[in-house]
């Protein structure tokens, strides 16, 4: 029923996420591939529900495998799994339309408690990102910046989410401080990543757009 | 006609062949004015005043042929040549040629004095030039008689050198009052000072001819003699705006000169600078490449490490490994960190990890307008003794409670964490035991020039507070 797709290069810890995987989602098929070509082969032909994807690849980037899987299966959870804590990182990579992220040096007890979380659709946020999703945002709704990209903003609630999360709140507090339940905050925290997607693509559409018009002249 | 050809190809970079005519006439007129000497004085006066002009004519030609911008002097030239042929036409036999004489200085003098103030009108060009065949062509056709046309023509050429050099002087004075410098007003003044005599002069001369033939012959050869006089002014005054000219020119070239070293010296430190900023740039790039191949390489076996140890030491130990790695390579850069966003990112870990172990967590941070940041270094070593310390708690305290606190104080950031489980075992106080990680806590507390004091007794629960310079 449930279909995982797993993209890992080295055969070690693609074996060791496997055994996780398995531990979380018994009963789940698991399809394996170590290379982004696979990957985009496999996406083409099959349906999935959740993609736990690397981003560091021998033939590519795993945002080139989210933004795919954006275009041709919205509903799946992109989940990157890396060993680069950094928000260079891993910022692109949420842009491009992932659910969340986890650290490959995290204890095994860790990795399993996210995993269940996000199957629960509580996609995890940290303060670093919080904060660089606060700085974007901010940067685009100065008056400098195209207008198609206001249309992309946050609300105030959102903000304020991301405010507290940027402070070292967990979601359930920051719950409890706003006087809502687990699951509302967990919305607001996938629409926050979903309006990232959307304004990323917003920008990149009109950044061709430009190129569009100069190439012209 | 020489001497009407002579100024117009004055401006040519050549020597002029007006040079030569004046060369040529500065002999007989020099002397004449030997001849001259004895009885009549002023005859000698004007012969030598006449090779002064000739003298002058010479040197303004000089000057003015090597500035374009000295052109209307050729007019000044050909009022001077003008003079100084009138004065060696003397003779009886020559008379015919004194009328077109005249009227040629009249239109030097005329073009000169309007054309040094830009002042130019083309019927003044046509009606200055059809003079200069009227009148010589009338007196001819009057056959030369001393009748009514020789004084009204003279009365007539006065009069419009009179009208040129007060619509000069105007002029100046408006310039004047447009826009006043030290230069300029000095030489208002000098003009003033040759004109208004000049102008006073002949106006006299043509009253006194008018009304008394003996004042006349008495007073005229002084008055004659403001004009030469006044040319030999205006020569002066031209070489001598040309020397100043010079020194401006000199001026402007060390101006130019400085303005361009500076220039250049700019275009030195922008230069630098973009070879700096490339510098960085090629700096980022390789860093970038360097942490993309050790997480790619050493990353991947650390990992692999930590993931298939069977011992938690040293599964431990990849882990940090792989955080010094990263270190290592953000280094490079050495970002400080925030302490407001470290203190996020610790809440948000401490808090969570706490939870789960079912032990309320108490977090105090200090008021939120801290600006302190942290050393790239300082930050991951302070959150491994956190970490560290979160781990003693869960696994070892069995603890209910814990309250970390955070202040900064005289300069130091003082992080305390407290909790209410059991305290550490009396038997383990002495050597400080590994599972607990207390030494390499304080060893790391030191690393930093900071502290780190652990309380603890059986029963009492666990206190440590790390201190550490900011």
């Amino acid at each position: 029923m449930n279909h995982i797709l797993l993209l890992e290069d080295i055969p070690e810890i693609r074996a060791w996420l496997k055994a996780l995987v398995k531990q979380v989602f018994a009963n789940a098929q698991i399809t394996e591939c170590s290379r982004v070509q696979d990957a985009l082969a496999l996406v083409s032909g099959q349906r999935f529900t959740l993609a736990l994807l690397d981003l560091g690849l021998p033939d590519g980037s795993g945002v080139e495998v989210i933004a795919a899987l954006r275009e041709k299966q919205p509903e799946v959870q992109s989940v990157i799994v890396t060993i680069h804590d950094d928000d260079e990182h891993l910022f692109p990579a949420l842009q491009a339309g992932a659910f969340g992220y986890l650290l490959k040096e995290q204890s095994r007890e860790l990795l399993v408690e996210q995993l269940q979380r996000m199957s629960q659709g509580e996609p995890p946020l940290s303060p670093s990102i919080a904060r660089k999703v606060i700085a974007y945002f901010a940067a685009q709704a100065k008056p400098s910046s195209q207008a198609l990209l206001h249309e992309v903003s946050l609300t105030d609630r959102e903000t304020e989410v991301l405010l507290r999360v940027a402070k070292g709140f967990t979601l359930p507090e920051i719950g409890v401080q706003l006087g809502l339940s687990r699951h509302t905050i967990a919305d607001y925290v996938k629409q926050i990543y979903r309006k990232l997607n959307v304004s990323s693509r917003a920008e990149a559409a009109l950044e061709a757009q430009r190129l569009g018009l100069f190439g012209r002249n | 006609m020489t001497s009407s050809t002579a100024p117009r190809a004055s401006n040519a970079r050549r020597l002029p062949p007006f040079l030569l005519l004046s060369a040529t006439l500065l002999c007989p007129v020099a002397a004449q004015a030997q001849a001259f000497a004895g009885p009549d004085w002023t005859a000698t006066l004007r012969g030598w005043v006449a090779a002064m002009l000739a003298l002058m004519a010479t040197v303004v030609g000089l000057v003015s042929s090597l500035h374009h911008r000295e052109r209307p002097a050729s007019f000044l030239i050909g009022m001077m040549l003008s003079w100084v042929v009138l004065r060696a036409a003397a003779a009886p036999s020559a008379a015919g040629l004194r009328p077109l004489l005249l009227t040629l200085l009249v239109l030097c003098g005329v073009q000169y004095l309007l054309r040094q103030m830009n002042w130019k009108r083309s019927w003044i060009d046509h009606a200055l030039l059809i003079q200069c065949l009227v009148v010589p062509a009338s007196l001819l056709l009057t056959g030369g008689q001393p009748g009514m046309l020789g004084p009204v023509w003279q009365a007539v050429l006065s009069l419009e050198l009179v009208a040129a050099m007060g619509w000069a002087l105007w002029l100046r004075r408006e310039r004047l009052k447009a826009g006043a410098d030290e230069a300029s007003s000095r030489e208002f003044v000098l003009m003033a000072a040759l004109l208004l005599p000049t102008m006073a002069a002949l106006v006299a001369e043509r009253l006194l001819a008018a009304s008394s033939d003996l004042l006349w012959i008495s007073a005229a050869p002084w008055l004659n003699l403001m004009l030469p006089v006044l040319m030999l002014g205006l020569g002066l005054q031209l070489v001598n705006s040309v020397a100043h000219a010079r020194v401006d020119a000199e001026k402007r070239i060390a101006a130019l000169e400085q303005r361009m070293n500076e220039r250049i010296a700019e275009v030195e430190r922008s230069h630098s600078q973009l070879a700096e900023q490339k510098l960085e740039q090629v700096t980022e790039r390789e860093r970038k490449r360097i942490a993309a191949d050790l997480h790619d390489d050493l990353g991947a076996k650390l990992l692999t490490i930590v993931h298939t140890s069977e011992s938690d030491r040293i599964s431990t130990l990849a882990r940090e490994a792989l955080e010094e790695m990263r270190l290592s390579v953000r280094g490079l850069t050495g970002k400080p960190v925030h302490l407001i966003d470290a203190l996020g990112d610790w809440r948000a870990e401490v808090v969570s990890r706490l939870g789960q172990a079912n032990i309320l967590a108490e977090w105090k941070s200090p008021a939120e307008d801290i600006e302190h940041t942290f050393q790239a270094r300082s930050y991951v070593q302070t959150t491994r003794i956190l970490r560290e310390s979160v781990s003693n708690i869960i696994k070892h305290s069995g603890a209910t409670h814990a309250t970390i606190s955070s202040a900064v104080q005289d300069g130091d950031f003082i992080l305390t964490i407290q909790d209410n489980g059991q305290g550490i075992p009396s038997e383990l106080d002495g050597r400080l035991d590994r599972g607990h990680g207390m030494a390499s806590m304080k060893s790391r507390a030191k690393q930093m020039h900071g502290q780190c004091l652990v309380e603890s007794g059986p029963g009492w629960g666990t206190v440590i507070r790390l201190t550490i310079p900011l």
